[in-house]
């Protein structure tokens, strides 16, 4: 008999571990993106009132966008690891006025999902994409919000319940490849204190209440390590996994319908961010404006975002529930018929993200932050790197982009395909066939025949769907 | 606490710096001429077009040997923009050609350099169908 080999354990890795296990690591790391947060805010406030020559708009909705999404596909959630926003924590924890934990009834997806959906409300109507200004308000709310949670609540709500930039990440790296387990679960077993969750008087436990040898899912890690540093007994291991690891694991996920529902509109909202800067989205916004009789934009906005980003995945994913338990005569609730299912749209719906932020937004101008930083120093009397040359962006010829987000889209799907075959096979203690899957690859197709029809029409993005 | 107390003082000191650093932004190019600069474009699709740039003074002559620059940006952060020059106006209208890469909303942005060395900017909103 062979037995696999172990996971390798980075935190063992020579300068990569050393780095990881850091005292002062993620605070580093946190200051790196503090620093830069106070750049985009001062710019975003004072700068160019142009979103391609402001520093806000051009990092955040092309650079941070776009090496976010290719972490999450390479190593993991290293965003909320390095995440600024929860570095007033500790001012917040000493303010603390009440103590209270977040309310029972809100501990679930629902607020997260909620938040997600009105954040791409707010993208779209307030056209943050064109505005510096806004942008610089949304990094400020971020961490107001973190702040004002971090210290009427006990533990950091914040980023598990309600940050729509966390919820993003969560889900993206639900197929990262990098994951916080432990080396010997039976020493998790006998130990008295769990100060990888509860914390000890030297370092803080898991800020989102995970239990190190109980963990399955990057589902609320925020890979912030405190775990590693909190446990007395180095137990403690941040593995290299299969990117499939977890969506093939019938177990990784509770049986919700929050969670579930959230992988179905986190598939949902990739293509409607997309489809808010294509043609059609103007004929439909002029429509029903005209149905309802207003000029109203971010009434109708809302209304399409909640129809596309809500309604219509909670109705799509209920409907192949129910028709898929009806094929495989199966007695169970559509509750457990959707978890088994939900999980094979991570990555579908990852690469919809992909192919978006990554595979057109970053390749296509990634070295525009050159003109505009040199513009930026200009604006301050810093003339050494000369004048900006604008016509600096893409780090390849567009003609290769449709291809590569082509071929993205078709690697998702074809996983996904996979993934959802898998479960259904792994299901006992009966495996499920072919044709109780139907419905489900009726969705992902349309859902990737959507992403490509989407991406493949010509942008325009208009600030307002009502002009002449 | 320690630990604490440096990050404050460190946040701190990185806002006093970065506000005495950025007292002003100068980059602009300061309008020094008093000049009126109009711009229409042949075509508002998605592809080739011509702009036409009518510079005239206070009275309303023309004013023909200035040199423009134009620089035409997509209103999303990171679009490549489109750039265009002209010399030598004929009764101070300038024609140049110019491609609207993309539908949507375009800020385009003429910038004026008289014979004297007077300079004037000014912005003009376009919205490009596909």
């Amino acid at each position: 008999m062979h037995a696999p080999p172990p996971p390798k354990n980075l935190l063992n890795a020579p300068l990569l571990g050393r780095l990881l296990r850091w005292r002062w690591g993620r605070l580093f790391g946190q200051m790196l993106l503090l620093l830069a947060a106070i750049l985009l805010l001062y710019d975003g406030f004072t700068g160019p009132p142009l979103a391609p020559e402001n520093l806000a708009t051009v990092i955040i909705w092309v650079h941070y966008r776009g090496i976010l999404i290719f972490t999450l596909l390479f190593a993991g959630n290293l965003f909320c690891m390095n995440c600024p926003f929860t570095l007033p924590r500790t001012l917040a924890r000493k303010l603390s006025l009440s103590g209270k934990r977040w309310p029972r009834q809100l501990r679930n997806k629902w607020t997260a999902i909620a938040v997600l959906i009105l954040y791409f409300w707010l993208f779209e109507w307030l056209d943050l994409w064109a505005s510096p200004l806004f942008t610089a308000w949304i990094i400020l709310a971020y961490f107001i919000a973190a702040f004002v949670l971090e210290a009427v609540f006990t533990e950091s709500p914040f980023c598990k319940y309600v940050c729509p930039l966390g919820t993003f990440n969560f889900a993206s790296a639900t197929i990262s490849p990098l994951q916080i387990t432990v080396n010997t679960p039976s020493t998790c077993k006998t130990c008295v204190g769990k100060e990888c969750v509860n914390g000890s008087n030297q370092t803080l436990g898991c800020g989102t209440q995970l239990f190190a040898p109980r963990i399955t899912s990057n589902m609320d890690c925020t890979l912030c390590l405190d775990c590693v540093r909190a446990c007395p007994h180095d137990n403690v291991a941040l593995i290299l996994r299969h990117p499939l690891a977890e969506v093939t694991n019938a177990n990784a996920w509770p049986r919700r319908w929050d969670l579930n529902i959230l992988i179905l509109v986190f598939a949902f909202t990739g293509i409607s961010n997309a489809f808010g800067m294509v043609p059609p989205i103007y004929a439909l916004e002029a429509w029903l404006a005209g149905v309802l009789g207003t000029n109203n934009e971010g009434i109708v906005l809302l209304l399409i975002f909640a129809a596309l980003n809500f309604a219509l995945p909670v109705g799509l994913g209920l409907g192949a529930a129910w028709i898929s338990r009806a094929l495989s005569k199966q007695s169970e609730s559509l509750r457990v018929t959707l978890s088994r299912y939900a999980p094979a749209f991570a990555p579908l719906a990852f690469a919809g993200w992909l192919a978006h932020y990554g595979g057109f937004h970053f390749l296509s101008s990634a070295l525009a932050i050159i003109p505009v930083f040199q513009n930026f120093l200009l604006d301050h009397g810093i003339t050494a790197p000369g004048q900006p040359d604008w016509s600096l962006g893409p780090i390849m010829p567009l003609s290769w982009l449709d291809p590569i987000e082509l071929g993205i889209v078709l690697a998702g799907f074809a996983a996904s395909l996979y993934v959802l075959n898998y479960r259904a096979r792994q299901n006992r203690p009966k495996p499920i066939g072919l044709g109780a899957q139907l419905p489900w690859i009726v969705l992902l197709l349309g859902l990737a025949v959507a992403m490509l029809i989407v991406f493949y029409l010509p942008m325009e993005m208009r600030g307002s769907a009502f002009f002449s | 606490m320690d630990a604490y107390l440096n990050i404050k003082r460190f946040v701190l000191l990185t806002l006093l710096l970065i506000l005495t650093a950025c007292n002003g932004r100068n980059s602009q190019q300061p309008n020094t001429a008093d000049i009126r600069i109009n711009a229409a474009a042949d075509s508002t699709q998605v592809g080739q077009t011509e702009l036409i740039i009518t510079l005239t003074d206070n009275a309303g002559n023309p004013i023909s040997d200035a040199a423009i620059s134009v620089k035409g940006d997509m209103n999303h952060a990171g679009m490549v923009p489109v750039l265009a020059d002209a010399t030598g106006g004929e009764d101070g209208v300038y024609k140049m050609p110019f491609e609207w890469t993309m539908g949507g909303d375009w800020v385009v942005t003429v910038d004026v350099v008289l014979a004297d060395g007077r300079t004037a900017s000014q912005q003009f909103d376009y919205t490009i169908a596909n």
